[in-house]
């Protein structure tokens, strides 16, 4: 008897041990779920010395040239592959409380100080996923491009969410979130190496393609006036190299 | 990848690096449409789209004609404007040309045809009808010498826009 009594007693400790697990979990899922659907900020993963923006695992992956609508309706694209300059992409909505800062520093004009090359790009869902009255109220005046399918192309976890893309190379150089203007210069000063975005003291001076740039533009203007590689004008007064000659 | 543009009855493909925008202005004055109903003599105001292609960014404020992006132009850069006139346009002497050009050559650019002189820069102007829609095709070269090696990329752009018939406003 007093065996069988023990016995239940393990069978009960067990089962409250094993109710209460799957309630936990249960309880964190739909707390996940809540944060997608309104928006909320979704806390990513750090890096090791805890700063405030992350360099996502997936930093390296293709861009894509983005297409959608203004928020009168109209239609637009934007190119990210392929051009001279990085593109930072901001992904806001209008429900989340932090992009509510990024909403109204915007609406005041006030855009950050990315640097000359870097072009900000802010995004929301289409109106099939958000709320266009709502984010006509937050982002008066914000030049928006809604776009759902960007959203998905580039895997966006939650809001308030920035992704750099580099035009030249055609890939990501640093995503992560944000709670204001300072971490995402941060992100972008960390994707382009290039800490002038965020000391101000500009590194142009030492940077060591220059000189090949401007060869490069050079030989572009030459073509361009019909001046190829071994054009006798190259050569004034002197023959020009024969072709595998050193 | 490449992206494609359709609205107010166009449609254009574009290459990587390149962008667009269709765009109608709304009424200078929103008071003629209720003018209109109350006095039909008094004629409604109405604006009609524009598309714009460049491979520089096109920012949201944009003169149809490219004012506030044509400034921006390097030498490798051009900007394409394909604007609609109103329907009392088709039939003019202006507009009698059927069809956009779909083949422009560098003769087709000159200094003296940009809508707004910058040194060094090229514009092509065509007026034309399609579609029984009254248009004017403005592109302007961010360089004038390098024309010749642009103007191929900006015939594959001018062959992948479709117009349609005109659509309700």
């Amino acid at each position: 008897m007093v065996i069988l009594l023990i016995l239940v007693l393990v069978i009960l400790v067990v089962a409250t041990i094993f109710v209460s697990a799957l309630t936990a979990s249960f309880s964190s899922l739909e707390a996940r779920l809540d944060r997608l659907e309104t928006g909320a900020p979704i806390e990513l993963r750090r890096n090791g010395d805890g700063a405030a923006t992350a360099v996502g695992g997936s930093t390296g992956r293709a861009a894509f040239d983005l297409a959608g609508h203004d928020l009168s309706g109209q239609p637009r694209t934007a190119a990210v592959v392929n051009v001279e300059h990085f593109t930072l992409l901001a992904f806001l909505s209008s429900g989340c409380s932090t992009c509510g800062r990024f909403w109204s520093q915007l609406s005041r004009g006030e855009e950050p100080d990315l640097g000359l090359d870097t072009r900000l790009l802010v995004l929301a869902k289409g109106e099939d996923a958000e709320s266009m009255t709502a984010l006509r109220e937050v982002a008066t005046g914000v030049d928006v491009l809604l776009s759902t399918e960007a959203w998905r192309h580039y895997e966006v976890p939650g809001t308030p969410f920035f992704i750099l893309v580099d035009g030249r190379s055609g890939t990501v150089r640093g995503e992560g979130t944000a709670m204001g203007w300072d971490e995402v210069r941060n992100l972008v000063a960390l994707g382009r190496g290039d800490a002038s975005i965020v000391t101000g003291v500009s590194t142009a001076a030492m940077k060591p393609t220059s000189d090949a740039e401007r060869e490069a533009i050079i030989d572009q203007i030459l073509m361009d006036a019909g001046v190829f590689p071994g054009d006798a004008s190259l050569y004034p007064g002197t023959t020009p190299p024969q072709e595998g000659t050193p | 990848m490449t992206a494609t543009l359709h609205g107010f009855g166009i449609s254009a493909t574009l290459p990587r690096g390149f962008e667009g925008r269709i765009s109608r202005l709304k009424p200078v004055d929103p008071l003629s449409a209720a003018a209109h109903l109350h006095a039909p003599a008094v004629g409604t105001e109405t604006t009609q789209p524009f598309l714009h292609i460049a491979n520089v960014p096109l920012p949201a404020q944009r003169d149809t004609f490219g004012g506030g992006v044509v400034e921006m132009l390097k030498p490798e850069h051009v900007f394409i404007a394909l604007i609609e006139y109103g329907p009392e346009c088709v039939g003019t002497n202006l507009f009698q040309e059927h069809g956009l050009p779909r083949s422009l050559s560098a003769h087709s650019f000159s200094r003296r045809r940009l809508q707004r002189i910058v040194p060094g820069q090229s514009g092509s102007q065509s007026f034309f009808t399609d579609h029984s829609r009254a248009f004017c095709l403005y592109i302007v070269a961010g360089s004038h010498g390098r024309v010749g090696s642009m103007v191929h990329q900006v015939n594959r752009i001018l062959r992948s826009i479709s117009i349609d018939a005109r659509v309700p406003t």
